[in-house]
């Protein structure tokens, strides 16, 4: 049930960036994932206004040449606060999938390598894990730990790394009765050692797309629980947070809530469109599509 | 046949008994402060100390731990799933109440997913790499990544707010007035609808390219078939089959959708149920929607794998 290439490749990464250039769709998304990660990172730069300064005379007040994006309920610059609000959801989306995943590549390796009872132990708690909705997940343990962005986070990197467990024990399984891999142990290589230089290299293509993939997850489960209320705390901006309480003036400022929504929208895209081209690139019986 | 469906009924109930233990610690790890919310919003005046202690001993929460698990295991598959916290109702009552309302909601979604994604599928597979089939996969990609909640915003504002055909939120029961109903309906189902539609045309595009490539393709076409008798009798049935695993993903993201939608919408389902009892910290009800929400996913994926067991026999050798 994993959408992930299942077969070894290995590539060179010039090779792969050069594919994925050609593959239109990952293209069009890694240059929307750069602009809005440039956008953000820059936001100290490029924001025309504190994003916590108020003015209350001047409420939702609609895009004008001071305030392009309009103002929010207590009159702060709506474009200054989506600028520094991209770097909470975005910086939540990759931290946390850098760390779930080097936590799902440890378990995946150790229970594809190891196999036996501790394979099938670490196996069905993944599968217990992958039966609960995400978002419920995540929002219990964030609720539980109490509120602010790191709990959600922390929450999410719980949830993550099952995805990652999956993919490489599937990959480690293939590998693992290979020639070299019987070799590397021939000549004594230590069982740490096999996995991390042998079997963990022969991962990385599948790997690849579930980060690229999970991103594009953790982006959206991290914008769905601010929405819900759970998450970062006033007066601190992200996309989510933000277009919960624009939708309570949908009618006076729609680009209040309008705005974030196609942020989160587009990062979210450009991530599964990433990761769709990384699939195409590396799964060799697709190649030669034009897409 | 039957040594697969074995191993697989074996995995899912020690599947289930994990999902049993981790949605018993999940809900322990927040029922304290439950009872102090209950408590200080019922009676300023007691003292709380008590009053809490009380609560503790009335929910059972000053027994052991294992004696509580096994307690509320066996309550629990009696249909005695306990009281709410904050409004002291019957758990089960409060699910059967809501249970109508996300299983139309459930319904809407898998009629749309279905109804769209189909035929987005089949047009983009036999119209390969045409402006059409790029046109329908980036269509269908979006509606895989597009957040529920920024569609359901879009929908309401163009379609509510803008040309107010539909009622931007609320629930208006089937008995009382059908057709308000399904005006109150038809958007959420949509929106519910979309993720699975997206992921749905996706493999039958892919499932159909991969069987129009097959020898036997070639033999009916060389027969002097017309492509369409090709595409209906001899191509479309062995492409539905990897579609069945498709059903338990869509099922799942569904399943996930709904609870984000209900509340945006305002419906009173077992979402909605669902995040207010977290925001209440109301476990008795977490702990049932829980143990509900994955049981039924671990059902429909073994149910998934095993018909596609008995579908794909390669499947079964592994």
């Amino acid at each position: 049930m994993t959408d992930a290439v299942t077969t070894v490749v290995s590539i060179k990464p010039t090779a792969l960036l050069r594919q994925l250039l050609r593959h239109k769709l990952a293209a069009i998304g890694l240059v929307i994932i750069v602009v809005l990660a440039l956008l953000t990172a820059l936001a100290p730069v490029l924001a025309p206004y504190d994003p916590h300064a108020q003015d209350l005379y001047n409420v939702l007040s609609g895009p004008s040449p001071a305030h392009w994006l309009g103002t929010d309920n207590v009159g702060r610059d709506l474009l200054s606060r989506f600028l520094y609000g991209g770097q909470v959801s975005l910086l939540v989306g990759v931290c946390t999938i850098m760390v779930a995943a080097v936590i799902g590549i440890v378990l995946g390796l150790v229970a594809g390598y190891l196999g036996g009872a501790i394979d099938a132990a670490v196996m069905r708690i993944t599968d217990a894990f992958m039966c609960i909705p995400p978002l419920i997940f995540v929002l219990i343990i964030a609720a539980a730990l109490g509120p602010g962005i790191h709990n959600v986070a922390v929450a999410i990197v719980l949830f993550g790394w099952t995805g990652f467990t999956r993919i490489v024990r599937g990959q480690v399984l293939l590998v693992r009765e290979l020639p070299f891999i019987e070799a590397a142990r021939a000549a004594g290589a230590s069982p740490i050692r096999i996995m991390l230089k042998h079997i963990l290299p022969n991962t990385l293509a599948p790997l690849l797309v579930t980060v690229s993939l999970s991103i594009g997850g953790a982006i959206l489960l991290e914008s769905a629980v601010s929405f819900l209320g759970i998450g970062v705390q006033p007066p601190t901006a992200s996309w989510g947070k933000e277009l919960r309480t624009g939708l309570n003036y949908l009618e006076l400022a729609p680009l209040y809530s309008i705005v974030p929504g196609l942020l989160i929208t587009l990062a979210v895209i450009a991530c599964n469109f990433i990761g769709d081209g990384l699939r195409d690139a590396l799964d060799p019986r697709l190649r030669g599509d034009n897409r | 046949m039957g040594r697969f469906v074995a191993v697989r009924l074996f995995h899912a109930l020690i599947v289930l008994i994990v999902v049993v233990v981790l949605v018993f610690i999940f809900a322990r790890l927040m029922p304290g402060d439950a009872l102090l919310v209950a408590v200080v919003s019922s009676n300023i005046d007691v003292d709380t100390a008590k009053a809490v202690a009380t609560l503790r001993a009335q929910y059972g929460l000053d027994q052991p731990v294992y004696y509580q698990f096994f307690r509320w295991l066996t309550d629990f598959f009696i249909g005695d799933w306990g009281e709410s916290i904050g409004t002291g109702e019957d758990v089960l009552d409060m699910f059967l109440e809501r249970l109508p309302v996300t299983l139309q909601l459930f319904l809407w979604a898998a009629v749309w997913a279905y109804a769209i994604g189909i035929p987005i599928g089949i047009v983009g597979a036999l119209r390969r790499n045409t402006k059409t089939d790029m046109a329908l996969t980036t269509a269908a990609l979006i509606g895989v990544s597009i957040p529920a909640f920024f569609e359901a915003l879009i929908l309401i504002y163009l379609l509510a707010v803008l040309l107010p055909i539909f009622p931007p939120s609320g629930f208006v029961p089937f008995g009382d007035d059908a057709w308000g109903n399904i005006m109150s309906m038809a958007m959420p189902g949509f929106v519910a609808g979309t993720g699975g539609a997206g992921l749905i045309a996706r493999y039958v595009r892919s499932s159909l390219l991969e069987v129009m490539r097959q020898d036997y393709i070639r033999t009916a076409r060389a027969k002097g078939l017309p492509e369409s008798a090709v595409v209906r009798h001899h191509a479309m049935r062995p492409a539905m089959i990897p579609v069945v695993t498709v059903i338990g993903l869509a099922w799942t993201g569904v399943l996930g959708g709904l609870f984000i939608i209900e509340v945006i919408f305002a419906l009173p389902g077992l979402g909605r149920m669902t995040v207010d009892a977290i925001f209440q910290k109301d476990f008795p009800v977490i702990q049932a929607t829980l143990i509900v929400a994955s049981l039924n996913v671990l059902l429909v994926n073994l149910a998934v794998d095993i018909v596609y067991g008995y579908l794909d026999p390669r499947v079964r050798v592994q």
